[in-house]
């Protein structure tokens, strides 16, 4: 679905900033993020392991834990302030308007419960139904999310699942309660690749029939290329790229995002070297001067770690922070 | 777990269920024969035809078990007279109403210092060491579990205070805190509980925290939050079942440890006092007659070395059947 302008965005977040205050450093996880995401919409999230990418998620969600705080920034969900929201008041947003989904699905469901009754149990937290319609919801549930025999399924446990079912049952429970954005933080890493396939097909179908935004978090290139109309790529707690998915993958603007797409292997030309991104994440406990992808970069020069380049757009809806484009606009 | 799912059933298919479950389990079924008789002797010991535990005749003092003796009469207060023989001329002056012929009675367990029938002592001072042992039980794991709980899950400042608190206990060996109690205290049945329970509540609360601790880092916790469930729901419903096998095998151990602190406390006077009975008391009198009669402190030491049996083997099958994983396959 693509932007327009007249319709509000379900998600706003301006100039988040993320840091954890440890006794020996402060770790500028996320250092002024700001994207917004608009109904209907899958985004896609990118960067390389550490970039800030999960810690942003749980910013929204209001679930950074001590030693972690949100320090500045805004999160307008649905016209509403997050980060002035009371601890009840988050809670019914949860699960309920927010759902979350992530990695190692079978993790994230409690061993010593049956999947009904997991199922049922977040039906019932957040709509007054009685026991029996819940139930009949989760069978529902359990059917559009493609696992045969529902009612053979809900009594049995966690372990009776493989990783791909499990991941559609923590799915069946995110769509519960018909959230308005679902953040699916790196939801098939954890799976083989036809069963990953066959999870972002269910994700984009589900997108398309509830119409519930979607925020994609991962690192795989092709996944995103594949199902995501917009796509975000972060590095180093800060946004480097953002803008269409075709746009950013057939004419990747920063430097950190063409090394990313040079580095995947291409399976039409098989026999083509591929080239690795050279050196290492930066280190964010310190305020860096200047670019932080500046000691990687392949494009550098003086301005670089000197000054710190802003997010400009350099096309509609396609922006980049990287001073290579400065003049240009 | 389908129960919770599915209406109740009738009275009359659950006692069914019960027996198919107790038939399948026969481990379980064989260690929780011992225990129940010894609970259901203890409750129904003023029921039960056996001598007055406290009294004394001294004609039949240390006499062996598996004997005989004769009861001559009544003496002025209504209370038997018991001889070991039968022979009318030993009749003490203070018969008042012969019986002709004298009554046999047989002594299973023989009899103690004062020639009190053993057996008679064993029931009732079952009720005490039992009631100890299991009340306290209970009173600890509700404690600790709690604390537990509070300390590990919120952390924070709550786990500080709690847990410094938890080493000021600790700071004293079990056993001296105990006695300490005792002593400012004074002996009694209640007392004994309250040094129970006050000795061993810091090293079972650092127990279930260190567990908490591990399951609240689980992946299916986070999920919990995710899903809009608050604090004290997910302490009590995620959480704390995940650390109920612990809690199992920490029961079983503690009633074992229980019945033998309560028996020491009686055994160097400082727990119940004579003539009182409990497995204490008897064990510190078989302890004084150990060369002139060891059968007498046979007795408790049989039952409470068959207790721990029980409930440690208790402990572990209830641990393996609450395991959806062992239970299953």
């Amino acid at each position: 679905m693509s932007v327009t302008a007249t319709t509000e965005p379900v998600l706003a977040v301006k100039d988040l900033h993320t840091h954890f205050f440890t006794k020996t450093a402060t770790v500028r996880a996320v250092n002024g993020v700001s994207f917004s995401i608009y109904p209907g919409e899958i985004v896609g999230l990118v960067g390389e392991s550490g970039c800030g990418k999960s810690v942003t998620a749980m910013s929204i969600l209001g679930l950074v834990d001590t030693p972690g705080r949100v320090v500045n920034g805004t999160i307008t969900f649905d016209g509403r302030d997050m980060r002035r929201m009371s601890g009840g008041q988050l809670r019914r947003v949860r699960g309920h308007e927010i759902a979350m989904i992530f990695q190692n699905p079978i993790g994230a469901l409690n061993p010593v419960f049956s999947v009904g009754r997991q199922l049922v149990e977040a039906i019932r937290t957040h709509q007054r139904v009685g026991r029996r319609e819940a139930y009949q919801q989760a069978v529902g549930l359990l059917e559009r999310v493609g696992i045969p025999d529902p009612e053979q399924r809900l009594p049995q446990y966690p372990h009776q699942f493989s990783g791909g079912m499990a991941q559609r049952v923590v799915i069946a429970m995110a769509l519960a309660n018909r959230p308005k954005l679902l953040i699916a933080d790196e939801p098939t890493t954890a799976l083989d690749v036809t069963i990953q396939a066959q999870i972002i097909d269910l994700l984009a179908e589900l997108n398309q029939e509830f119409g519930m935004a979607v925020l994609h978090i991962t690192h795989n290139m092709a996944l995103v290329a594949e199902s995501c109309a917009r796509t975000i790529v972060m590095y180093g707690g800060k946004i480097a790229e953002s803008g269409e998915t075709p746009a950013v993958f057939d004419d990747p603007k920063h430097p950190y995002t063409q090394a990313l797409l040079a580095s995947v292997p291409d399976l039409d030309q098989p026999d083509q070297a591929i080239d690795p991104l050279e050196g290492f994440p930066p280190d964010i406990t310190r305020e860096w001067p200047g670019c932080e992808f500046e000691p990687r970069c392949s494009q550098r020069f003086e301005r670089c770690p000197v000054e710190n380049p802003q997010l400009r757009e350099v096309d509609v809806g396609h922006a980049v922070r990287c001073h290579l484009y400065e003049a240009a606009t | 777990m389908h129960s919770a799912l599915s209406p109740n059933k009738p009275a009359g298919q659950r006692l069914r269920r019960t027996a198919t479950f107790l038939r399948d389990h026969p481990v379980l079924s064989a260690s929780l024969i011992p225990i129940l008789l010894l609970i259901i002797i203890a409750l129904i010991a003023p029921l039960l035809p056996i001598t007055d535990p406290n009294r004394a005749n001294l004609s039949v003092r240390y006499l062996p078990p598996l004997s005989e003796a004769y009861i001559l009469g009544t003496d002025r207060q209504g209370n038997d007279v018991v001889h070991a023989e039968r022979n009318p001329d030993l009749f003490p002056s203070s018969v008042v109403e012969r019986y002709e012929p004298p009554v046999r009675k047989h002594y299973v367990l023989g009899a103690d210092s004062l020639g009190r029938d053993i057996v008679s002592r064993l029931i009732w001072g079952s009720r005490v060491s039992l009631l100890i042992g299991i009340f306290a039980n209970v009173a600890v794991v509700l404690i600790s579990v709690f604390f537990g709980l509070l300390a590990g899950y919120l952390g924070g400042r709550v786990d500080g205070v709690i847990m410094r608190l938890v080493d000021i206990g600790l700071a004293f060996p079990g056993l001296l805190l105990a006695l300490l109690i005792l002593t400012v205290l004074g002996p009694s049945v209640i007392n004994m509980a309250v040094a129970v329970i006050l000795s061993s509540v810091p090293l079972n609360i650092r127990f279930f925290r260190g567990q908490v601790l591990t399951v609240r880092n689980a992946k299916y916790v986070e999920a919990a939050r995710l899903l809009g469930y608050n604090n004290l729901r997910i302490m009590f419903r995620e959480v704390l079942p995940n650390v109920m096998p612990l809690i199992i095998t920490v029961t079983a151990l503690n009633a074992t440890s229980f019945f033998i602190f309560t028996a020491g406390f009686s055994l160097i006077g400082m727990g119940l006092q004579p003539p009182d009975p409990d497995w204490g008391t008897i064990m510190s009198d078989g302890l004084r007659a150990l060369y002139e009669q060891p059968a007498v402190i046979l007795g408790p030491t049989i039952l409470i070395s068959i207790l721990a049996i029980c409930f440690n083997i208790l402990g572990d099958e209830v641990q393996k059947i609450l395991s959806p994983r062992e239970s299953q396959l």
